[in-house]
């Protein structure tokens, strides 16, 4: 038994789009104080959506993040139609699930390689990976640009695309449009083979918890935005009642609220959440690797998303090369829809997991009441109670392992709030108590 | 070197005042008959697809906007491959690979083109949703001009 003590004090997390802080305090051998500390102020999206109209949230939401706009306007649309009472057609419906591939694409390729990828091997970033993996660093570079090159055939443009609204498209692109990606995607989704097997043979630091699994589930399809809420414990109701199961805390610590169960415990959502309750609907191709790479139905060290975004990764590959193949143009690109007063929820499958929104609307479609829970936010205490656990087992590292591991523990999750965490000025204080 | 041979970016945000004036300048090169055969490209935001864009046989020019480089209007060329490149002011991030850190990335690589060049234009105003300010359209004529230069290898 360590009667070891230890005050990590990171003021400042660098690299991070958010604004944040860990502290970590251990007193012969006890974990006294761990806090991930969002000091970010607060953006005020669901106040300033209030009042303004009901055809906005798309474009106004999409604001919100650089790396997930799609998420945030497949979510605003989506309770907006649910609101409106209309189904999107078919063809709509196919559309977004590619440019949702496209988002996931650029945003786990992002993530695996230069975020994620350089804890495993012990490069301070991305530009340092490059120099000892130059042919890995430009497949991904080349797999991130067939994502952003989905998102702007589909949506107009890679960052917060310009051509999604209420009820479908401004305009459907045209089938040869499409078929131009078919060489990109062709030679990502073989590099993406590489990339899954080029994680799994990391070496993954030693933690697993049985999580609470939250994500979308449909029983077709792996999911992004189809589906009830699920639970690898049981849960699954509408999405619509999302409310009644889950509740936003405020914390002293943090601007970010935190997410958990109204019945207790804390929630996981992403990547390892949507495997863990969908790994029975991927295809056959994904299946295979992932039993070839030995990832099972479920994944319990939260290091080991990495091969799981992998994974994703090249399912979203596979997925956009089929509906490419599959496309329809829709015809009309948009659903006709008009306002009226109401309540709407929905919840789509962001990268890095479940995105809620809820509006509620004046007969008009003045919105007078919004509310959005990212997956982040449902996610922190989670990544808090694995540094604790972290801590906890691992006090026989050394400061500079440990620093490491501790911002890796945390770059697990792809935390929107700080998509590329790398600590500052980390102080480990060995402590004596009186 | 020639057109066919030549990749143009226009770097910035149309919607951010004088910041659009690598777009405006794309803009106008696609609208001069002589610039035709120029492959252009505008880039926003995260600069490191270049990387996998360009080609180790192209000439690139860069046009983006400067901050501290004399009054609004002011054009700068600089050589992208030897000179130093400005470091961003905050580190890597995934929602900011700039200029500095691409060319490093390529230079690691082994991916950076046969020349780059980088024109840039000092701002003025980049407030939301402003227009370029008179000085900096006015050097629009100008970055053209030297693009149509260095295309014709001047």
């Amino acid at each position: 038994m360590t009667h070891k003590s230890v005050r990590m004090n990171v003021p400042v997390l660098a690299r991070v789009e958010g604004e944040g802080a860990m502290h970590v305090e251990v007193i012969d051998g006890e974990v006294t104080d761990i806090r991930l500390e969002i000091y970010e102020p607060p953006r005020f999206f669901e106040a300033f959506l209030r009042g303004r109209a009901w055809t906005e949230p798309a474009d106004i939401t999409a604001r919100i993040c650089g790396i997930c706009p799609v998420a945030y306007q497949m979510s605003a649309c989506r309770a907006l139609e649910r609101l409106g009472g209309i189904t999107v057609s078919n063809e709509i419906g196919e559309l977004r699930r590619l440019l949702y591939c496209g988002e996931w694409i650029s945003s786990h390729g992002l993530h695996v390689g230069f975020l994620h990828a350089p804890d495993f091997l012990g490069f301070h970033s991305g530009l340092d990976l490059a120099a000892d993996h130059p042919a890995v660093v430009e497949g991904l570079l080349r797999l991130k640009r067939t994502g952003n090159r989905i998102m702007e055939a589909v949506g107009g443009r890679a960052i917060h695309p310009v051509n999604v609204r209420v009820g479908g498209f401004h305009r459907a692109p045209t089938t040869g449009e499409l078929e131009d990606l078919l060489p990109d995607l062709e030679e990502s989704r073989a590099f993406a083979i590489e990339l899954v097997r080029w994680t799994a043979g990391f070496e993954f630091p030693r933690l697993s918890h049985d999580y609470e699994f939250v994500s979308l589930r449909n029983g077709e399809r792996y999911p992004f935005m189809e589906g009830r809420v699920v639970s690898n414990r049981g849960l699954d109701i509408n999405q619509a009642a999302f409310e009644d199961h889950f509740v936003e805390d405020q914390v002293a610590h943090s601007t970010a609220l935190h997410g958990r169960l109204r019945e207790g415990g804390w929630c996981h959502v992403g990547p390892l959440a949507r495997w863990a309750n969908n790994a029975d609907l991927l295809p056959a191709d994904v299946i295979d690797l992932a039993a070839d790479v030995g990832v099972g139905a479920t994944v319990t060290n939260p290091f080991r998303s990495i091969v799981v975004r992998s994974l994703e990764t090249f399912f979203a590959l596979d997925e956009a090369l089929r509906l490419i193949e599959d496309y329809r143009p829709p015809a009309p690109a948009a659903e006709t829809i008009a306002p009226r007063a109401g309540v709407g929820a929905a919840i789509t499958e962001a990268p890095r997991g479940i995105l809620y929104h809820l509006y509620r609307t004046e007969a008009d479609g003045t919105i007078t009441e919004a509310r959005i829970i990212p997956p982040t936010s449902q996610n922190l205490p989670t990544i808090e109670a694995d540094l604790r656990r972290f801590v906890i087992g691992h006090l026989d590292l050394d400061r500079d392992e440990l620093e490491l591991r501790c911002e890796q523990t945390i770059r697990n999750y792809d935390p929107c709030i700080s998509c590329a965490t790398h600590f500052l000025d980390l102080t480990i204080e060995h402590r004596t108590e009186p | 070197m020639t057109l066919e041979s030549r990749l143009v970016v226009g770097v910035g945000n149309a919607a951010r005042g004088d910041d659009g004036i690598g777009p405006a300048v794309i803009e106008a090169i696609r609208a001069e008959p002589e610039l035709a055969d120029a492959e252009t490209v505008v880039a926003a935001g995260d600069l490191s697809d270049l990387v996998v864009t360009w080609e180790p046989d192209q000439d690139v020019v860069i046009v983006d906007a400067m901050i501290g480089g004399g009054p609004p209007g002011t054009v700068v060329t600089i050589d992208g491959l030897r000179d130093p490149l400005p470091e961003a002011d905050r580190p890597l991030s995934s929602h900011g690979f700039g200029l500095a850190d691409t060319v490093q990335l390529a230079r690691a690589l082994g991916r950076l083109p046969r020349s780059l060049t980088i024109v840039a234009v000092q701002v003025g105003d980049i407030d939301h949703l402003a227009p370029l300010t008179e000085p900096v359209r006015d050097a629009v004529a100008e970055v053209v001009a030297r693009v149509t230069m260095l295309a014709a290898g001047s």
